[in-house]
């Protein structure tokens, strides 16, 4: 008996006895609070394709990535939702006295999908399908992805303050179909024309390559906040947060990107972008 | 201040005047040479007297004496019975090399290892090396800390006092 | 350490009725032991002034047994603690340490403040050392069952001993050691020996907010329960021996490895051949992010709750112990080697009374690691085929020869290579290399009177200007102690760096020992160093002046 209780101990310990934290967890960051409230109808809704590209200024097949983006941004417009991050070790690592681009929501996502060689790229965080290298076949399954009637459709636009330092982010929200899941809506910052050195194929090194779409920062947690209202055909919702814009951001070049994804799988849903009016 | 004192000299008075010869503790256990477990109560010798040596691979004025009781433990045996228990406190960063230091050094004496030392923390031995020396019962009835060249002679007098007895 | 008072009176009432029933007999031991110090300043070694003139550390531990019931109780007192020791320590008194246990053959029950090692330690080890002033002992319960003859299963769960007060964290632990020779009837006449061993521990500690990164917002999402777990395994085969732990921890962030979240591992292998008159070890180890403690922001050798010992040999010498090597917890690799050897009387070699040999080496690495990034990461990874620079390296050759029959001389070469960045990460100081010589000549000049001298040298290329350490240049050594029968002994060294340095460390000291009481009484100076034992070392400062140590058993 006792020795059935011992091992029942033993196996209890076991048990519990150890955290496990996944590599995407390790960091905390509750990020800026949204606040809920009635949204209003979307007219003419869009499904888009949300894109995650991890790149590297070391890295030389990644300018042959960012040429497929660029074909795929004149092909289908504000329909590809793109944020570039920059790998949080190896080729993704500035060169010497260069600026350092990581950051760490964008090493917490890296984490999500266990990168391992960049560049890559995963559309609507589906993290069993990457794209390596060049990526011709994205351009393709961006086009089937935006073709694709939305279950949400999904808008965002961001205003500056007359100092130019306080955005407020607007995300409104129009369920198309009920999804009976845990939603989650995450806001980031990206900006355009970031110009530092950059590893070309030919194995040359461009001094001020304009890198764009690169994250600056992930403005909610770095896995969203929670959607209030239910996900019911027919109704909106809309959210709202305010933010301090980073001293070394250039208003002018910078965007927001904001997605709605599954709380328990991080799939997106559906994204929008805007720039900073 | 005082009074934790005071309390702690009467508690002392008090064991000590209840006190009688101990024993080893019933509830440690110790390794031989082949890492096997050996509770501290089973060691015993037939009715004669038992020295038991703390000792360390490490701690030279215990190898001093473990050498030289070597050179009359055969004397010692024949005259008198006893027997040397030698029980090494090395811990995890030498207790790997107790045995190829016993064996190297042809010690003829029966060795435990007490890793964490819990046997010489039940017996309140505070440094190595430290002797003790049991009679036929097992009852403590000497003991000596510390080694210099000579002490081996004081200890075989105490041995001799116990064999006589019986 | 409030309610002692109310234990303490407790313990002695209980002691006080069952006398006077006289249903109390069994047996008491303990000890007292009192170290003391003063010291004054003194700037040519870095002395400084002691204001209390007396450092007082003292103890005492009393036990009482009568057949499986046993109970014991420790007083500590610092009043002020030695030099060197914590400040943390501070000015205090009181019980350190009480339990009661009831032990039957087959099971054994703590409770209260107790001791307790898995293994070799690498997951769990309560221990204490007076010394370095360390005292992890778990306050708890500890049980321990024997089912049959060779089985041994261990449960604990307890609060571990900081200083003066326990820390919030539980440790939880158990283990679980076979001998199979004992439970397998075939195994029970062979000649191989077996036994196994696997042991884990839990640790529950509280959140708090760690910042991850530059951004405060950024906090790390702590594991509030860390687990252990170790596996051993036990085996001799006539003159062979093996053995073998390998020891995991889950993530842990915590200031010893800046916070990562890297999993911890070690393994640790020995391997020993022996026979009569040679033997040999080879030991080999291997420790990656293995520090585990009770407070997972806790710098320091303190609220460590397992125990990494160092795998080179401790050397007592004091020139040849200079340069002690402490470890390295957050990794490093290690191999040593030991070979003893004695040649036979009446040959070339060995000479009327033969000798004794005895060779070790050892080399400590740090491991070869890319990484992957600060706190916050899983750290970095490692190249298991590749070291990386080395920590310590020693070579060291011991040769014990008997010239007559009352003339013993033990001469010892060693030459060490020793990395400053073991004791203080920040240096940039290069590898320090030392050769070292030691001559130590016993003459027994009668029964009973016998003289000793050591002369130690000690070359080394760090100059005193590269280090702030004291320790720098090259050393002289001698000593002579002289031994009057058994219970008195008189001796006096000095230490002098002959020729960058500065100080001149004389030490003279008497000592009388009598049964299981010694007293020791030495005035001198004490270079500032690492004091260390297993390993494990504390930060001793510069001292001159008297120091004295009363032990008793009773």
């Amino acid at each position: 008996m006792k020795k059935n209780l011992l091992s029942l101990l033993a196996l209890a310990l076991l048990a519990a006895g150890c955290d496990k934290i996944d590599p995407d967890e390790y960091i905390v960051y509750d990020g800026a609070v949204i606040t809920w409230r009635q949204g209003s109808a979307i007219a003419n809704p869009q499904q888009r394709a949300y894109v995650e590209k991890f790149t590297g200024p070391q890295c030389h097949n990644c300018p042959d990535a960012d040429v497929t983006l660029d074909e795929a941004h004149s092909l289908y417009g504000d329909k590809l939702v793109l944020v570039s991050i920059n790998h949080y070790k190896g080729m993704g690592t500035p060169f010497p006295g260069e600026p350092d681009m990581r950051t760490d929501g964008g090493t917490v996502w890296d984490h999500f999908y266990g990168v391992n060689g960049i560049p890559a790229a995963f559309i609507n965080r589906e993290k069993d399908h990457t794209y390596g290298s060049a990526m011709p076949a994205i351009k393709t399954d961006i086009g089937t992805v935006v073709a694709q009637t939305p279950s949400v459709a999904m808008e965002v636009d961001a205003t500056a303050d007359a100092t130019g330092s306080n955005v407020t982010v607007h995300v409104n929200l129009d369920f198309l179909t009920t999804i009976e899941e845990a939603l989650t809506v995450t806001v980031a910052l990206v900006e355009d024309s970031l110009r530092y050195k950059q590893l070309m194929p030919d194995g040359s090194v461009v001094n001020d390559y304009a890198h764009n779409h690169m994250l600056r920062k992930v403005i909610t947690g770095f896995w969203g906040r929670d959607v209030e209202a239910d996900a019911v055909a027919g109704t909106q919702t809309s959210g709202t947060l305010t933010f301090a814009l980073p001293a070394d951001c250039q208003k002018a070049n910078c965007h927001i990107v904001a997605f709605l994804s599954r709380k328990a799988s991080r799939h997106v849903i559906n994204s929008a972008s805007c720039t900073l009016q | 201040m005082k009074k934790i004192i005071l309390t702690f000299c009467f508690c002392l008075a008090a064991t000590a005047l209840m006190a009688q010869s101990a024993t080893l503790p019933a509830n440690v256990t110790l390794h031989n040479l082949n890492g096997e477990p050996v509770q501290a109560s089973a060691i015993t010798n037939d009715g004669n007297p038992i020295i038991i040596s703390f000792w360390a691979t490490w701690c030279k004025p215990c190898n001093r004496e473990l050498t030289n009781i070597k050179e009359v433990y055969d004397q010692w045996q024949e005259e008198t019975g006893v027997k040397l228990v030698a029980i090494s406190i090395d811990d995890a960063r030498s207790v790997g090399r107790v045995r190829p230091h016993v064996e190297g050094n042809d010690w003829p004496y029966e060795v435990y290892t007490d890793q964490n030392s819990d046997l010489k923390r039940a017996l309140g031995i505070v440094n190595v090396p430290h002797t003790i020396l049991l009679n036929g019962d097992g009852e403590i009835v000497w003991q000596h800390t510390g080694y210099q060249d000579g002490s081996e002679d004081e200890l075989y007098e105490k041995v001799k006092e116990l064999a006589t007895k019986q | 350490m409030i309610r002692k008072h109310t234990i303490l009176l407790a313990f002695l009432a209980a002691a006080a009725i069952g006398q006077a029933q006289g249903i109390l007999g069994g047996h008491v031991t303990g000890n007292i032991a009192v170290d003391g110090q003063m010291s004054s300043a003194d700037a040519t070694i870095g002395a400084e002034d002691v204001p209390e003139k007396l450092l007082l550390n003292s103890r005492a531990d009393v036990f009482y047994s009568n057949g499986g019931f046993s109970a014991g109780l420790r007083f500590e007192m610092y009043q002020n603690p030695l030099l060197g020791f914590d400040s943390d320590w501070k000015q205090g008194q009181g019980l350190a340490n009480y339990f009661v246990a009831y032990s039957t053959e087959k099971l054994s029950v703590t409770a209260g403040n107790f001791y307790e090692q898995f293994g070799s330690g690498m997951i769990l080890r309560s221990y204490e050392d007076r010394y370095l002033g360390i005292d992890n002992s778990l306050f708890g319960l500890n049980v321990q069952y024997r089912p049959v003859a060779g089985i041994t299963v261990k449960a604990l769960a307890g609060r571990q001993r900081l200083y003066w007060d326990y820390v919030e964290s539980l440790v939880r632990g158990v283990d679980a050691e076979v001998n199979l020779n004992s439970i397998l009837t075939p195994l029970q006449e062979s000649p191989l020996h077996i036994t196994v061993g696997a042991g884990f521990v839990s640790k529950y500690e509280d959140d708090e907010s760690i910042i991850a990164s530059a951004n405060p917002e950024y906090r790390l999402n702590l594991p509030l329960n860390v687990g252990a777990a170790a596996f051993r395994l036990d085996m001799g085969y006539g003159h062979w021996g093996l053995q073998a732990e390998y020891a995991r921890k889950g993530q842990d962030p915590s200031v010893m490895n800046n916070y990562i979240f890297r999993e911890g591992e070690a393994l640790t292998l020995n391997l020993t051949y022996s026979q009569r008159g040679f033997s040999t070890n080879l030991q080999c180890k291997h420790v990656d992010n293995m520090a585990f403690k009770s407070l997972r922001s806790r710098e320091g050798q303190m609220a460590y709750i397992n125990y990494i010992p160092a795998i080179n040999k401790q050397h007592t010498y004091a020139l040849l112990s200079m340069y002690p090597y402490a470890t390295q917890t957050v990794g490093e690799n290690g191999l040593q080697a030991d070979v003893i050897y004695k040649i036979k009387k009446n040959t070339l070699l060995g000479g009327k009374y033969g000798t004794d040999l005895h060779l070790n080496t050892s080399v400590i690495t740090s491991l070869h690691t890319d990484s992957l990034g600060g706190r916050g990461t899983e750290g970095y990874h490692i190249d298991w085929f590749d070291n990386g620079g080395i920590y310590y390296g020693d070579l060291s050759v011991e040769v014990a020869k008997k010239l007559s029959p009352t003339l013993k001389l033990v001469a010892t070469y060693a030459y060490q290579v020793f990395n400053p960045v073991v004791e203080e990460p920040a240096t940039t100081d290069g590898l320090h290399h030392n050769n070292i010589v030691v001559a130590d000549l016993t003459w027994k000049v009668h029964k009973g009177h016998s003289l000793r001298f050591e002369a130690e040298w000690l070359g080394s290329d760090s100059r005193y200007d590269d280090v702030n350490d004291p320790r720098a240049g090259d050393w002289i050594m001698g000593l002579v102690e002289w031994n009057i029968g058994s219970h008195w002994f008189l001796s006096a060294s000095d230490q002098y760096p002959y020729n960058d340095g500065s100080g001149n460390y004389y030490n003279v000291a008497v000592g009388y020992t009598h049964d299981a009481t010694r007293l020791q009484i030495a005035f001198g100076k004490q270079r500032r160093g690492m004091l260390c034992i297993g390993g494990v070392c504390r930060e001793v400062p510069a001292s001159n002046g008297l120091t004295f140590s009363l032990t008793t058993n009773f």
